[in-house]
């Protein structure tokens, strides 16, 4: 039998990876589900980094449960998710946003489901703010 | 008790990897792939954190560290290839 404070350490552990997985699975479900690229990207920018900021919360609680010094190593696996995940998530948006507005000014790859015109039209607003933009600058 | 939560933990983070990969492999566009692999590789990371802590074998947590960093690297490097058109800069 352990002690009460232990224990509880273990529960909280368990509580938080069993959280950070449902909340990863929430993520995975919006990346399958939604319909365009920019709001599939909302499931790894947050739901996931998120929910592995949770699993890693969970095994550093386990560490400390356990008494030996490996929590560092969860920490720094916790900050580097932090820092890593939304820059890359915002590097390949940036690169979606460069390739589909100077190319063909539609989105390109759009499933069938979404309302095409709509996905056009935005096309010609971004184009045209574009031009509002490189007009303001001159 | 604690172990049965840790095996619903593993395989909920499962079958979320899974979903994603199907992602990875019907994507339309190259950034959905490249997005899709991503957390592919964010979702084996916490594979192996869960199995880390559920084993106590702390060998599995250094291959989470660096595949972390390795799917950083190339994911950065591939935005800025579909992006840019070019490697580098």
């Amino acid at each position: 039998m352990t002690e009460p404070v232990s224990s509880l350490l273990q529960w909280l552990a368990a509580g938080a990876t069993l959280a950070g997985s449902l909340i990863f699975l929430a993520g995975a479900i919006a990346v399958i589900r939604l319909p365009d690229f920019f709001t599939r990207m909302h499931g790894p920018t947050k739901s996931a980094t998120l929910g592995l900021m949770l699993i890693g919360t969970g095994a550093m609680l386990r560490s400390v449960d356990a008494g030996s010094a490996h929590w560092v190593k969860d920490l720094i696996l916790v900050i580097f998710i932090f820092v890593t995940a939304p820059v890359s998530a915002q590097i390949l948006m940036r690169a979606a946003c460069v390739r589909r507005t100077d190319q063909t000014g539609t989105a390109r790859g759009v499933p069938p489901t979404y309302p095409v015109e709509l996905v056009e039209r935005s096309g010609e607003l971004t184009k045209d703010l574009l031009e509002e933009t490189a007009e303001k600058k001159n | 008790m604690i172990d049965v939560i840790y095996q619903i933990s593993t395989a909920i983070v499962c079958i979320a990897t899974l979903l994603v990969l199907i992602r990875a492999i019907r994507g339309p566009s190259a950034f959905d792939r490249v997005m899709a692999v991503d957390t592919v590789a964010l979702g084996i990371v916490g594979l192996l954190v869960t199995e880390s802590v559920a084993t106590r074998d702390l060998t599995y947590f250094d291959v989470a560290l660096s595949l972390a960093l390795c799917s950083f690297i190339g994911t950065a490097f591939l935005g800025h290839f579909l992006g840019e058109g070019q490697l580098g800069d």
